[in-house]
């Protein structure tokens, strides 16, 4: 079988006891097909021959996406295929990153599966509410692919996306939202963590609160750095709460880059038993995702709750690079993971840039309903 | 750059080490007002500068490290805090105090005018003895100065205070230490209040909101009110002409001097370069350069040892440096990268680089540049925040780019491996200070 088609296995009907071995497949395959990849792990002295665990395999910073094509040269992107791009910086918008996804069916299964554990674990369809772009108005942005397979997935009949690559649409949001609070039907909103916080400061500046019915939940992405208006973890669940009536445990954030096909998402009393960890929410991976916390020093990988470097094993990332090192900080217990903080000097991250234009140019008025 | 075998590899720690248990209680705000009026008492009775001068230079010889009990406690209580190598705090605190002789602080005492001021200190936690030239300048003037230090770092100024009062008392009673943290802003006010001039130093954040709570009125966090001197954030490098590096010696003797300014304080003052620009006329000289620095950082890294712990967040940002620099060069980018053992040093070798500001801890970008316009385009990025450069070039060659050092700020242009002893009279951040003291404005 195909090593894309053993993932993609893999992914629909994961098997713990066959993670490691698929792991070393998918590595000699980017070994092979990814030449910076190879030129990299030769640095290091690994190569298939000498590689025997997941936990040997280099990994590979998630810099490397911005200055090397860090995917398989050896087959040409079918039609299908698609590339993704990182937000880049307010000074560097031409280092963006690039990641190419040859089968983006795997991304769509990886992103679909997790969400369904983790945010629609009653499998209840809702209504949708996008606070950012979906795919039509933004395709370079692996975010706003996500959002739309999952209003595709997981919506009810009705849906509306509020925002631009320029703006968030907070008036047309809070017009929506009254709605379904009047009509009593549950809603879904999905957004980065700065779209979210624009969404609550005009809900205060126009003195709304809102009670949105039993059921309703909230997605946000990016975390604060980097924002006009940051928030922390704690405030957008203490905000969701107060502003639309939310339940804390339907309040989850989301972790994830362009960079890494797979996603991780708080563990809440609504998707999992898994608890918090010293008052700070723990986030769970898919099977097919393997995090570990890296020394700085040596990148070995830490025993399990010692604070270092993120990275993961990625098998949807198939096509590209699977082993990643983030500029993420954290702490990996029972495979759940902690976030602490970001290294210095690391950029304001994909979703949580875009924000900052947004605040640049408020009140943008087309306002386009999803048809589903 | 060879795997160092007899280097300490650095632990990381997530949490700060413990407190040393001979930490300072914080004073209260009372204790801070009576403090001020005994300082005011002790400058009553006028003692000339010219007596002043050797018993300064007296307790900075004191409390240097090498041979003397008070200086190599301090070193032991440094290293223990900030888990530096005591070889690398050794060599630091003896370049930082080597101005002070009683030459160069008699000289100094006859430019200053006599004074009688009471000066509150705010002092940085980046570096251990920063702030010294201002205390110093202050006690030879008259002044008595109450000092407010960093959390991390309460040892140096308090250990100054007891050798000056060992030695004079009279001159010891001018000096007031106090450790609390930033949250006291009641004790900061407190400071504040009770001075005739105030001096902080910190990342521009900090003065920002020190001056803001003081009612201040600067302009970008470091406008200055008439009493009030701020020093924020500002950077360092060295440039080398064509010539300074022509051959193999030459090359290497300005590698081992670039490497000690580099090391030195672990890299973490204003002092310290981060960027050293090498003139180059397509011939690799700055690349060789690179490769010249990163053995002698080296071999310096076997005296003076990298700390034993890096908190997470520094050796993640050594990291970051290092996978950027790595990944650009891997990428095609003409992009070079010396990883010493562990994290101990890295040097970089970037070709088309601006000015580039390293994590610290022996971290350093190098960059050829052609011309003088060249060079200027690689500083615009830190333009008005530059403090220290070291300097080596054809006299030709020197002067215009001094002149453009000194028009970006520049306050310390020097000879490499002299960076980090400035002399007494060193316009700090701008000169601020010394303008405060010596009633220029």
């Amino acid at each position: 079988m195909p090593i894309y088609d053993e993932v993609l296995s893999f992914i629909h009907s994961p098997a713990a006891e066959a993670f490691e071995a698929l792991a070393l497949a998918v590595f000699l395959y980017q070994f092979d097909h990814v030449p910076p990849y190879r030129e990299y792990c030769i640095g290091r002295g690994a190569n298939p021959q000498n590689v025997l665990t997941v936990g040997e395999i280099p990994a590979v910073s998630t810099l490397a996406f911005k200055y090397a094509r860090m995917e398989n040269l050896e087959e040409p992107p079918g039609p299908v295929a698609r590339t993704f791009l990182t937000s880049g910086t307010t000074i560097g918008k031409d280092e963006r990153g690039r990641h190419l996804v040859l089968r983006p069916e795997i991304y769509r299964a990886s992103a679909l599966s997790h969400l369904r554990r983790m945010l629609f674990p009653d499998r209840r369809r809702l209504a949708m509410l996008a606070l950012h772009p979906t795919a039509d108005r933004m395709p370079e942005s692996s975010l706003s692919q996500m959002i739309t397979w999952c209003i595709e997935e997981f919506g009810a009949d009705t849906a509306l996306c509020a925002a631009t690559p320029r703006a968030v649409q907070d008036q047309a949001a809070i017009e929506f939202l009254s709605d379904r609070a009047a009509a009593r039907e549950p809603v879904c909103i999905l957004g980065t963590t700065a779209s979210i916080a624009a969404l609550f400061t005009a809900m205060r500046a126009n003195r709304i609160e809102l009670r949105l019915p039993a059921g309703s939940r909230l997605m946000d992405t990016g975390g604060a750095k980097g924002q006009a208006i940051p928030l922390s973890a704690d405030e957008v669940v203490a905000e969701a709460l107060q502003t639309l009536g939310l339940e804390p445990s339907l309040v989850i954030n989301e972790y994830g880059m362009t960079e890494m096909c797979s996603q991780l998402y708080d563990a809440t009393a609504f998707n999992s038993p898994h608890s918090s960890l010293a008052g700070r929410r723990m986030k769970l991976a898919p099977p097919w995702l393997r995090p570990a916390a890296l020394d700085p020093v040596t990148l070995a990988p830490l025993e399990d709750g010692r604070a270092g470097v993120l990275s993961f094993f990625d098998l949807a990332n198939v096509g590209s690079v699977s082993a990643l090192m983030t500029e993420d900080f954290g702490v990996v217990r029972d495979g759940a993971v902690g976030i602490i903080g970001r290294a210095a000097a690391a950029d304001p991250r994909g979703c949580a840039l875009a924000i900052e234009e947004f605040a640049a140019d408020q009140r943008v008025s087309d306002i386009s309903p999803i048809v589903r | 750059m060879r795997a160092l075998t007899n280097v300490r590899s650095p632990s990381v720690e997530l949490e700060a080490p413990d407190n040393d248990s001979r930490d300072p209680v914080p004073p209260t705000p009372g204790e801070v007002v009576a403090a001020a009026g005994c300082l005011r008492a002790a400058t009553g009775g006028p003692i000339p500068p010219d007596r002043i001068a050797p018993v300064l230079a007296a307790a900075s010889l004191e409390i240097s490290p090498r041979g003397r009990p008070s200086g190599s406690d301090l070193v032991t209580r440094l290293a223990g805090r900030w888990r530096y190598s005591e070889e690398l705090l050794e060599a630091s605190l003896t370049a930082l105090l080597k101005p002070f002789s009683a030459e160069a602080i008699s000289a100094f005492a006859r430019k200053v005018p006599a004074r009688r001021k009471l000066i509150g200190f705010v002092m940085p936690g980046n570096v251990p003895g920063a702030g010294l030239h201002e205390v110093i300048a202050a006690l030879v003037s008259g002044s008595a100065v109450m000092i407010k230090t960093a959390s991390n770092e309460p040892f140096f100024f308090r250990e100054f205070a007891c050798v000056l009062t060992a030695i004079d008392p009279r001159i010891g009673a001018r000096i007031a230490v106090f450790t609390w943290g930033r949250d006291r802003s009641d004790l900061t006010a407190a400071l504040r209040q009770s001075c005739d001039r105030f001096v902080v130093f910190g990342a521009d954040d900090t003065l920002a909101s020190i001056q803001s709570s003081a009612g201040g009125q600067g302009s970008g966090g470091l406008g200055l009110r008439e009493d009030f001197a701020g020093f924020g954030s500002r950077v360092s490098g060295v440039i080398l002409g064509h010539e300074a590096v022509a051959d193999e010696s030459a090359r290497r003797a300005r590698a081992k001097m670039v490497a000690r300014d580099v090391t030195l304080f672990e890299q973490r003052g204003c002092l310290s370069p981060h960027h050293v620009f090498v003139g180059d006329e397509a011939d690799r000289r700055a690349y060789d350069f690179a490769a010249c620095l990163a053995d002698e950082m080296e071999a310096l890294a076997r005296d003076l040892p990298p700390p034993t712990s890096l908190s997470l967040e520094d050796a993640a940002a050594i990291r970051r440096a290092r996978e950027s620099a790595r990944w650009r060069g891997l990428g095609g980018q003409n992009v070079r990268l010396w990883e010493g053992a562990a994290l101990g040093c890295t040097v970089i070798y970037d070709r088309d680089a601006p000015f580039r500001t390293s994590p610290g801890f022996r971290t350093v970008y190098v960059s050829p540049f052609t011309n003088a316009p060249d060079l200027e385009r690689r500083l615009d990025p830190v333009k008005g925040r530059l403090e220290a450069f070291a300097l080596m070039a054809a006299d030709s060659q020197s002067a215009p780019i001094r002149a453009m050092l000194e028009r970006f700020g520049a306050t310390h242009i020097c000879r490499p491996g002299a960076m980090q002893s400035p002399p007494l009279e060193w316009p700090h951040g701008g000169g601020d200070f010394l303008r405060i003291l010596l009633d220029e404005r």
